[in-house]
């Protein structure tokens, strides 16, 4: 009785093992599977931390590259002028940039 | 109303014609572009201008009594400028001098009005009809003495425009001290807006005005007066009669300049009863549309 128990288990431990191995296979490709993609994104990871992005904007005003895009501010437009940049071009010439949205300022002083 | 779209302009500014001229044109020319426009207007100030040794008319004046040779545009200048004297019955005269130095217009200690007797002989002074204009020399009577300040700084702006014209310049604008504004529009920059002061107080903005290739000239007295015994008198005066104008601001649109100048001072000056007709007299000179606002603060067409 005992021997018949036991040849009865293994039978089926044999059974179990090599009457399916397209099972035993599948769960090995699934393994390997998962171990590439986890390695995958273990690459990507390190490989994106090595990189910091910057986001640069280019101002045609100055012509240089800014980190924050150009921004132009309302004035008042009584007596002043928005200045965006001076330069002189000759002792007597101030000269500095304007668009066409800032109206002329008429006087009667002279 | 369509939106316009925004440009972008180098502006130049120089102080010249007693005052700050701003000429403005479009980024892609060169900034050295507008050294060559504040050298015309120099050349113009040299050669015109009645307060600068050696020019035209102050050669004239040196030589008052006697014929001076000058130069096509002066005769042409003096014979317009007595045109508009004509038409607005001698109370517009570049001959005005005189009277503006008796009143201390160009002087720091200005005491009083200038006496009944004071003011007689010195008008008698005052008479574009005693300008002699020949083919190429001017002769003023010996007293006499001119004085270019209503009109030479217009007259070198139209030149100046002529100018960037000529070198394909559609678009730009040419403030010379706030009372000669000149524009040049193209397609996509259709106008220019000016902000016109307040008739008293010239550090308020009253509205805003437009101008399409055109100009604007503006005469007032919010800036230009002498205070005396706590009384306001307008730097403008009546040729005629030697008293300063009492109205406030007189605004007007032309195609050139030379006009519009010497037309806002010559209707600045007129009495207010006979503005309409002077205006009107003016128009079969040089066409313009412009405004008129009295001692009152009230607002005119013209």
């Amino acid at each position: 009785m005992r021997w018949k128990s036991i040849l009865l288990y293994g039978l089926g431990l044999f059974l179990l093992l090599f009457g399916n191995s397209d099972l035993w296979e599948k769960l090995k490709a699934e393994n390997t599977a998962k171990k590439k993609q986890l390695d995958s994104l273990r690459a990507n990871e390190d490989a994106a931390s090595k990189f910091e992005v910057q986001k640069v904007f280019y101002d045609s005003i100055s012509g240089k590259w800014l980190e924050q895009p150009p921004t132009y501010h309302p004035v008042h437009i009584k007596k002043q002028k928005k200045v965006v940049r001076k330069k002189k071009i000759e002792n007597k010439t101030e000269t500095h940039v304007e668009t066409n949205q800032q109206p002329e300022n008429a006087s009667d002083t002279h | 109303m369509p939106q316009i779209p925004t440009k972008y302009y180098h502006v130049g500014t120089q102080e010249l014609f007693h005052g700050q001229v701003r000429i403005k044109i479009p980024i892609k020319y060169r900034l050295e572009f507008l050294d060559q426009c504040f050298n015309l207007l120099s050349n113009i100030d040299q050669q015109y201008n009645s307060y600068r040794k050696d020019s035209y008319f102050e050669r004239i004046n040196r030589n008052a009594g006697e014929y001076v040779e000058v130069d096509e545009t002066t005769i042409w200048l003096i014979n317009q400028l007595i045109a508009i004297s004509d038409a607005v019955k001698g109370i517009y005269d570049i001959s005005i001098m005189p009277l503006l130095k008796l009143w201390g217009f160009y002087s720091k200690d200005i005491q009083h009005v200038p006496l009944k007797g004071d003011l007689k002989r010195t008008l008698a002074l005052v008479d574009y009809s005693r300008i002699e204009v020949g083919v190429n020399r001017v002769k003023i009577g010996e007293d006499q003495e001119l004085i270019t300040g209503s009109f030479i700084k217009a007259y070198a702006v139209d030149r100046l425009i002529d100018f960037l014209r000529g070198h394909g310049i559609d678009d730009a604008i040419v403030n010379a001290g706030g009372s000669t504004i000149c524009g040049i529009n193209s397609l996509d920059n259709p106008i220019w807006n000016i902000n016109i002061p307040h008739p008293l107080h010239s550090d308020e903005i009253s509205r805003t005005e437009v101008i399409k290739d055109g100009c604007f000239s503006l005469s007032g007295q919010a800036n230009n007066y002498i205070e005396i015994e706590n009384r306001r008198y307008s730097h403008i005066l009546n040729a005629r009669t030697g008293m300063p104008s009492r109205t406030l601001q007189v605004g007007i649109f032309t195609k050139e300049a030379f006009w519009g100048d010497a037309f806002s001072t010559a209707l600045m000056a007129s009495p207010h009863e006979d503005i309409l007709l002077f205006a009107q007299n003016l128009k079969s000179l040089y066409p313009f549309t412009g405004y008129l606002i009295d001692e009152s603060l009230q607002y005119y067409k013209l």
